[in-house]
């Protein structure tokens, strides 16, 4: 029977988990990775071509929308979410969704660049004007937020109560 | 409260929280997926005001989301290389709330104090940077709010760079008119106007009187240079005065053509034209007297007599009569009559010929009157002959 730290699991529940956990990782790979990371390729998939501008102009354009450290917080976030999955019930539990939950915050927090989605428009696309677009999304950013704060006081509840007699 | 409770009305919060977050998103996205197709440009309304134009462009927004739209606003500036501010706008802000429709209106005003006809006609010729400042923002609050601002050099390329107009060519058209044809070139340099259609040009002479007209046809794609003819049909001179018909001289004209201009009206621009007056009558030369015997009165004279006509169309036909004069204005002798007909550009030798009294014979000096009667009028000179 295998057992996970604290907790004993019967070798098809661990198999489950282990299952779920991959699933529930691959789409955490691929939405909060793959999908930043390869941007202008899958742009490319589903928009005609010359309706896309120059590359030389969207690649710096999508990059000032995508901060480079988004993949890599996705990345660790795929490993949280199959330790989540993985560990859920032993003491380890509470720990991993306070990590995760610190993790969405971080992700969130740079997916909308502070609350403020700032652009600049590349001069070659506007007649040689340098244009910038500021977009406020404090609130929604912190909407999404709140699940993930929720998620920690969860972890911090569950860590409690693990550490407690 | 027990843990299992505390983490199960957190999992029930975060369920809730992630359906408010999504729905919130939702909302945004309806509102301007939902009011996007009741965006509609209204009648463009310009009107002058003293020195300011005004026109008022009406965006007529339908908002048919769940989310009211705030503080919508605009602002717009245009400026030469010299700083002249040539156009400003702005509009609202303006509240637009939710299943309700409001008129954005974005008023453009120019100063015609500061645009002033010869600062468009600099724009017309001279490429050059503007400089462009302008913003726009909204919001829907309290989820979206979105600022927008551009500010920047960009080129101006002159739809008329580098206009030259070359010396004019006359050709006789007809009895009352003479057509000219002047070169016009210009260089295209707008990247975004292409300049087509029928040019005008009328001719004013230095006291305002028009004495001419004509037109051209253009055709200058984007970033093209453009080569033409301006035909000009001038009309004839029916009267000359005395100097034109005697002495070469530089005519000034002043030329206003008016040349299409990609919607915004024909663009005019004043050119001054000069032509190289040809003398019809040039270089009158006359030569000694020459007497001969004729009769108990009078004795016979041949006078020789020269002059160019350097008039490039117009040709000298009529008469020219002569009286012979004392030098204390006595007149004692009249020449025959005789028949002008010079082409343009050719020159004229010959003798006149005519009777003197015998009493006046043996003079060293005398003064001859000439009288031409052309069909562009007459004129009087008076040269000192020598026997």
């Amino acid at each position: 029977m295998p057992k996970i730290l604290d907790l004993e699991l019967k070798a098809s529940s661990f198999a489950l988990r282990i299952v779920v956990g991959i699933i529930a990782a691959a789409i955490t790979f691929f939405v909060l990775y793959y999908l930043p990371a390869n941007l202008l390729s899958i742009l490319s998939q589903f928009v005609p071509a010359q309706a896309l501008p120059d590359p030389s102009i969207l690649n710096p354009l999508l990059s000032s929308l995508v901060n480079p450290s988004l993949p890599m917080i996705g990345l660790l976030l795929t490993v949280l979410v199959f330790l989540e999955c993985l560990f859920r019930g032993s003491k380890a539990y509470g720990p991993i969704l306070m990590l995760t939950g610190l993790g969405f915050i971080a992700y969130l927090y740079l997916l909308f660049q502070g609350g403020t989605l700032s652009m600049t428009v590349p001069p070659s696309l506007l007649m040689g004007i340098s244009a910038g677009v500021a977009l406020d999304l404090t609130t929604i950013m912190l909407l999404f937020m709140l699940p993930a704060i929720l998620t920690i006081i969860k972890g911090a509840v569950l860590m409690t109560k693990k550490s407690g007699p | 409260m027990k843990t299992s409770t505390i983490v199960k009305t957190i999992n029930v919060l975060i369920i809730v929280t992630i359906i408010i977050a999504i729905g919130a998103v939702a909302a945004v996205a309806m509102t301007i997926a939902q009011s996007a197709p009741y965006v509609s440009l209204g009648q463009v309304s310009p009107n002058i005001t003293g020195n300011i134009a005004r026109v008022d462009v009406p965006v007529t927004i339908g908002n048919r989301g769940y989310l009211a739209f705030a503080d919508i606003n605009a602002r717009l500036s245009l400026k030469d290389s010299n700083g002249t501010t040539l156009v400003e706008g702005s509009g609202g802000p303006l509240t637009i709330p939710a299943g309700s429709t409001s008129t954005f209106v974005l008023t453009i005003t120019i100063d015609t104090a500061h645009v002033t006809p010869e600062v468009l006609q600099g724009l017309m010729t001279n490429s050059q940077n503007l400089t462009v400042n302008a913003s726009l923002g909204g919001a829907i609050p309290p989820m979206v709010s979105l600022t927008a601002s551009a500010s920047g050099n960009f080129y101006w390329g002159a739809p008329f760079k580098n206009l030259q107009m070359g010396s004019p060519t006359f050709i006789t058209y007809n009895s009352t008119h003479l057509l000219t044809m002047i070169p016009v070139s210009f260089d295209n340099d707008s990247p975004y106007f292409p300049v087509s259609g029928q040019g005008s040009v009328r001719v004013l002479d230095a006291n305002g009187q028009q004495v001419g007209s004509g037109k051209i046809d253009i055709n200058a794609p984007t970033n093209s240079h453009f080569s033409g003819n301006l035909q000009i049909y001038f009309v004839m001179p029916t009267t000359l005065t005395e100097p034109l018909l005697l002495n070469d001289t530089t005519l000034n004209f002043n030329a206003l053509i008016e040349l299409p201009s990609f919607g915004m009206g024909a663009l005019t621009l004043p050119y001054p034209l000069t032509v190289e007056w040809g003398a019809p009558i040039k270089d009158l030369t006359v030569g000694n007297l020459q007497t001969t015997a004729y009769n108990a009165t009078h004795a016979r004279v041949t006078l020789p007599f020269s002059f160019k006509d350097n008039s490039a169309f117009l040709s000298v036909q009529g008469t020219l009569t002569s009286t012979i004069l004392l030098t204390n204005g006595t007149e004692v002798g009249v020449g025959d009559t005789y028949t002008l007909n010079v082409s343009p550009g050719a020159t004229l030798s010959d003798n006149l010929t005519g009777y003197i009294k015998n009493e006046a014979v043996g003079r060293s000096s005398y003064m001859l009157r000439l009288t031409f009667q052309t069909s562009y009028g007459s004129v009087i000179k008076e040269v000192t002959l020598h026997a």
